[in-house]
């Protein structure tokens, strides 16, 4: 197999493609290799004073980390996306400008899709997590224990140091100058190809002014003040809890509690924005030759495909409460009966957002 | 690296501070020994 990749420069030159074809199992070339390494700072702070039947506790946890990345983001919600840099084909039976038969095309050298990454980009995250708490431990009487705390934490977005992360934004898509495409080659005919695209802050920082990129007036277009995480950080993020306990008797204790808890999304392959183009390309061609995936265009007239990030994004929160009771039984066996709830809101996903909605009708469907 | 102190500032009142570094390094490389990986052998 020898075809001519479309961004050449690869990390294995020589290293085999994705292959899919319809009703035969696939060959997946994979994404590595890969690396990443970071480090991880965590200061903490806690005081503790007891007095009466108070047990008082307040503290902080102050974390800085990142990870100089150098992986492949998740095209998951990309429709034909690869994260194998070495290409990936597919062979569709529904392939109406083909055979009709995925192995038949690929007998044939015709693909249905074909989807290339460049050159991957390497990314130095960085974040700054800062959390406080206060709480109490009380106990009025020797039947009763009440509990309370709360905390607070504060995690700004994961940013690049260097501000070479880039989003699609549809608040910076301009419809008077959009794309068109040809339906029959899947080519761009007019329209720029960064269209919507927005890179974090108002520039590159250090070596972020090294990339090739970096000097193009295109690029250099795409700042628009933006944060430098790309989403917003929220400053709400409260966490009561609470909790009681009370000894009916020997035997037999009730026990409630509840509490508000978040989730810290931390780095992953959904929001890995280093691997969009401008910085690292990714295009899909449509019904082409293995002999040229790219056609004679050098892809300059392919549209992106690429990864937004939510500018809101709001964190994964929990609300949790039990009511139950523990009995002592013979034979040192404990009988515990409990009601635990817990309701998770605004948790982490990946969709496409040229997803056509439930109840779209076509226009002019003859 | 982990670093604590703690300090007890009287009979009923006590301050635990710590530090710690830590690295976190990961390679993955592709299958090499068999050779299949290789398009120019196996595709």
């Amino acid at each position: 197999m020898n075809y001519p990749y479309i961004y050449p420069g690869k990390e294995i030159e020589d290293k085999i493609p994705t292959i899919n074809i319809d009703t035969f199992t696939g060959i997946d070339g994979g994404p590595y290799p890969a690396s990443s390494e970071g480090p991880i700072h965590l200061w903490t702070d806690t005081v503790t004073w007891v007095q009466g039947r108070h047990t008082l506790k307040a503290g902080v946890a102050v974390e800085y980390s990142g990870e100089d990345d150098f992986d492949q983001i998740n095209v998951n919600a990309i429709p034909g996306g690869t994260n194998n840099q070495n290409g990936q084909f597919a062979f569709r039976n529904s392939s109406s400008a083909r055979s009709g038969l995925g192995i038949a095309d690929m007998a044939l050298g015709l693909f249905t899709d074909y989807a290339e990454i460049g050159e991957r980009a390497r990314t130095n995250w960085r974040a700054l997590a800062t959390d406080i708490f206060v709480q109490d431990s009380w106990r009025p009487n020797d039947k009763l224990t009440i509990e309370g705390g709360f905390r607070y934490a504060l995690w700004p977005p994961w940013y690049s140091t260097t501000n070479n992360i880039a989003n699609f934004d549809p608040r910076f898509y301009s419809t008077t100058n959009q794309a068109v495409i040809d339906p029959k080659t899947g080519r761009l005919v007019s329209g720029p190809r960064y269209n919507g695209i927005v890179l974090p802050g108002d520039g590159f920082i250090g070596e972020g002014n090294d990339l090739k990129v970096a000097s193009d007036p295109a690029v250099q277009a795409l700042f628009r003040g933006e944060p430098r995480g790309f989403s917003q950080t929220h400053y709400d993020l409260f966490e009561p809890r609470v909790g009681a306990s009370y000894a009916l008797n020997s035997d037999t204790v009730l026990r409630a509690s509840g509490g508000v808890f978040h989730n810290r999304v931390t780095l992953n392959d959904s929001t890995l924005l280093g691997g969009n183009p401008p910085f690292q390309p990714m295009v899909v061609v449509s019904n082409g030759s293995v002999d040229s995936p790219g056609g004679t265009s050098f892809a300059n007239d392919l549209p992106f495909g690429m990864q937004g990030q939510d500018p809101v994004f709001k964190l994964p929160a929990s609300y949790m409460w039990s009511v139950g009771v523990q009995r002592q039984l013979p034979w040192k066996v404990v009988l515990d009966v409990t009601y635990v709830g817990r309701r998770g809101v605004y948790l982490q996903r990946e969709r496409n957002i040229n997803q056509l909605q439930p109840g779209t009708l076509q226009a002019n469907p003859a | 690296m982990n670093m604590n102190w703690a300090w007890t500032i009287s009979s009923n009142l006590i301050n635990e501070a710590s530090y710690s570094y830590s690295i976190d390094q990961v390679f993955i490389n592709v299958f090499t020994e068999s050779g299949l990986y290789k398009r120019s052998r196996t595709g």
